[in-house]
């Protein structure tokens, strides 16, 4: 059985990149990238350093990092490779102990997988000592990288249940800010901590992080190298456990997920009988923009970032960065000028690097569009003026709460003409890519997730691409706000302007071009975003 | 038995609401759509029917414009959908057969955005919408989510787009799929009005009972290419349509002995 799954995964990962050099572009290059992660990993691990403390802090801070990129970056856009869609296993006559065997198999073979493996491999040469402590510490490893394999899988599963369920919505809408309060609390009362304060905060981090699943994990290595072979055998039970609670976990969310729809949503009240003003709700009351083309495109990609409950668990991760981003002003003493407020256009920008794939949402739906006589450009404006109401929001709420930490009120009218010329870059660059590399978001019945295995490639490589323009494009505005703060203060009004004027520049060439290859090729886009090419 | 009336190229009729010259699509290595002439005359419910594969839905993509042909040319009340888009698409309502719509907007919402999109007065958009979906029987779901409608409910709707702007041609793909008999009954008699007032109905569908009882003329697809086309009667030449059908593009016997093994005690 784990023979055909593995050898079933191989195929569908081969048959995926045929025909599409693009797909076999993003999947090598993405590859090669991992391998190199993974080397670097392997060779921190196999070389740890020489201080006891770090030494045994190392494997700790490691296992629970690559925790975590596994639990976040399929929710921020990455995607889970389900190249074999568990749905489709649900029809055939397996036993519950083979449908996990299989799809855990399914799960473990993949780039992120054998990179993940390769570099945490590097604790077995790095910690082992004598035959007994090798088995140990690669007991570790196997025990590490079932738990990312499942927990991804897990969280991810029970996100998608909890975010199709009405109630799972409410508690959404219960538990960000609350999340973001407590964050923020405890972000002003590390304040005083001073000058250390970033290596006490490591330290202190990596003390709560061990008596969590992967830090037994990590801890359970740094027990066998002391040839303390029983109590590291000991802490791997609490990571085994956890791993077993995550696969059954998986397992029912599933199946619940296969087995049951989304409930019904009713909106109160009818907006049929409603003002034609608000044509039939999809405007709302005072809505800023105009209430043509461009508006209906904005009021829907606006309406989409609440209602499609990926977007939703999207921007829900999009408020957490914004509150590190605060705590970060808070915690880092060097970031705690009144300079500061500046680093809110830099974070809102970032954020806005999101445009670099406006019609993933849209999917195979973008038919309407081209169905729809009518200039395309107007779908990129309306697209552009719903993201920049979206990263001006974030902008609006991180920069005052830096600008109260640091004092920095004065920056704000500066921070403002740098994010709006910096967004005029991430939008201009992001309408072009978002026309010729489109990745339509996944759409799976069981995980929100899910995605074909290279998806996740083809995305790390257009963000990559798109990255690496935006920050040429970008770096004389920045250069200009770096000489202003370190040399001569008068530059950094100067900057505020050339920001403007530049970023505007930027904004309307990718548009031109943007619009100017849509109007030709809107079949294309459609075809790119349709399930024939997400399948 | 009717052949196809235009040769090779001819010149397209000068009453057609839809025409085809050489249309061709290929993906990879398979032929769907092998230059294909068709006029289709207005004021007609025009059926097409073939096969699974036969070319149907990627012959109407390729005329509502939602899919580049290789070769030909389409031309919809003598305007050519790839050179002057704008113009051809102002005159085509569409329902394609994959019902993917905007899934996160309301019923309401879909059709004032699919308006909009189109270039429509707000307020012409809000009074027709509201009648449609009265007339469709989708008034009571229109403040639904998208996502929740049935596979009925979703045609419906699409089909309330594809009328919204008030479309000389209609292209409906399979329209009557999955749509229960009451909501047969009122789609057929909306597009009994849209073909009254001068408008043009092409549909696709499987369901040659259908096709028989609602179209004057009909086409029959086969490998890409059109094996039959004409007036119903002509075509079918007092035969069922079903029966034309089979006879042009042949009905696969199941050979002797095949497939024992169904229906025995062996798993």
């Amino acid at each position: 059985m784990v023979g055909v799954f593995f050898r079933l995964k191989l195929a569908l990962i081969r048959n995926g990149l045929r025909g599409s050099p693009l797909r076999v572009a993003g999947f090598a290059v993405v590859a090669s990238w991992a391998g190199v992660v993974a080397l670097l990993s392997f060779s921190l691990l196999a070389h740890p350093p020489a201080d006891p403390s770090n030494r045994a802090d190392l494997p700790v801070a490691a296992f629970a990092l690559v925790f975590l990129g596994w639990v976040v970056l399929p929710v921020i856009g990455y995607g889970l490779d389900e190249t074999l869609d568990p749905s489709r296993l649900a029809l055939l006559p397996l036993r519950r102990r083979q449908l996990m065997t299989g799809l855990f198999v399914a799960s473990s073979v993949g780039v992120g997988p054998v990179a993940t493996l390769l570099g945490l491999s590097g604790a077995v040469p790095g910690y082992g000592r004598e035959p007994g402590g090798w088995a140990v510490v690669a007991a570790a490893v196997a025990v590490e990288f079932v738990l990312c394999v499942t927990g991804a899988r897990a969280v991810t599963t029970a996100l998608s249940r909890a975010l199709r369920s009405r109630r799972g919505r409410d508690a959404w809408l219960v538990a960000l800010p609350l999340f973001l309060l407590v964050t923020s609390l405890l972000a002003l009362a590390a304040r005083p901590l001073g000058p250390r304060a970033p290596n006490q905060a490591a330290s202190q981090l990596v003390g709560v992080l061990r008596w969590l699943p992967p830090g037994f994990a990590g801890h359970a290595v740094h027990l066998a190298e002391q040839g303390r072979l029983g109590a590291a055998l000991l802490d791997l039970i609490v990571p085994a456990a956890t791993a077993l609670g995550l696969v059954l976990g998986w397992m029912r969310n599933l199946e619940r997920l296969a087995h049951s729809s989304e409930p019904v949503a009713r909106r109160r009240g009818s907006t049929l009988q409603a003002r034609p003003d608000t044509v039939l709700g999809l405007f709302p009351a005072g809505w800023p923009f105009p209430r043509d083309r461009r508006g209906a495109v904005a009021a829907k990609d606006l309406r989409y970032l609440w209602r499609d409950p990926m977007l939703r668990a999207q921007r829900g991760m999009t408020l957490i960065f914004a509150v590190g981003a605060v705590a970060s002003v808070a915690l880092v003493p060097r970031l705690q000028g009144p300079e500061a407020v500046l680093n809110a256009a830099a974070f809102a920008w970032l954020f806005s690097l999101n445009a670099v794939n406006q019609f993933a949402a849209d999917r195979a739906a973008y038919w309407m569009q081209v169905a729809a006589p009518g200039d395309p450009r107007d779908d990129l404006v309306g697209k552009n003026l719903a993201g920049a109401l979206l990263y001006g929001a974030l902008f609006l709420l991180v920069a005052p709460a830096i600008a109260a930490l640091s004092g920095g009120w004065a920056y704000l009218p500066l921070a403002a003409c740098l994010v709006v010329g910096l967004f005029g870059i991430s939008f201009g660059v992001g309408n072009v890519a978002s026309v010729r590399l489109p990745i339509p978001m996944p759409d799976s019945s069981t995980n929100l997730w899910a995605a074909r295995g290279d998806q996740g490639c083809g995305t790390g490589l257009v963000m990559q691409l798109v990255f690496a323009l935006n920050v040429a494009l970008a770096a004389p505005v920045g250069a200009l706000v770096f000489a202003g703060v370190r040399f001569w203060r008068p530059l950094l009004w100067a900057a505020g302007g050339f920001a403007l004027a530049y970023g505007l520049l930027v904004y309307r060439t990718g548009l031109r071009l943007a619009a100017g290859w849509l109007r030709g090729h809107q079949p294309e886009l459609l075809e790119n975003l349709s399930p024939r090419q997400a399948a | 038995m009717s052949v196809p009336e235009t040769g090779p190229h001819a010149p397209p009729r000068p009453d057609a609401a839809l025409s085809t010259r050489g249309l061709s699509k290929r993906f990879g290595e398979r032929v769907a759509v092998a230059g294909l002439d068709l006029d289709v005359p207005r004021g007609c419910l025009f059926g097409l029917v073939g096969p699974n594969g036969a070319g149907k839905t990627t012959t109407l993509r390729m005329v509502a414009g939602l899919l580049r042909p290789d070769a030909g040319v389409a031309l919809v009340n003598g305007v050519d959908v790839w050179r002057d888009p704008t113009r051809a698409k102002a005159a085509i309502g569409v329902v394609p057969e994959e019902m993917r719509l905007f899934e996160r907007l309301t019923g309401a919402e879909l059709l004032a955005y699919h308006g909009l999109l189109r270039g429509m007065d707000r307020h012409v958009v809000a009074a027709r919408a509201r009648e449609l979906l009265e007339v469709l029987g989708l008034t009571e779901a229109a403040d639904t989510l998208v996502v929740d409608y049935s596979h009925g409910m979703r045609k419906k709707l699409t089909l309330a787009a594809a009328l919204l702007h008030n479309p000389r041609v209609l292209l409906l793909d399979e329209p009557f799929e999955a749509v229960d008999p009451v909501s047969v009954r009122t789609i057929r008699a909306v597009l009994d009005l849209h073909v009254a007032t001068g408008g043009t109905v092409v549909f696709s569908s499987h369901v040659m009972d259908m096709v028989e009882r609602l179209c004057d003329r009909v086409g029959i697809l086969h490998h890409g290419r059109l094996v039959a086309e004409g007036p119903l009667e002509a075509v079918c030449q007092g035969r069922s349509l079903e029966e034309t059908f089979v006879e042009l593009v042949g009905a696969r016997v199941i050979p002797s002995g095949a497939l024992e093994w169904l229906g025995s005690s062996s798993g």
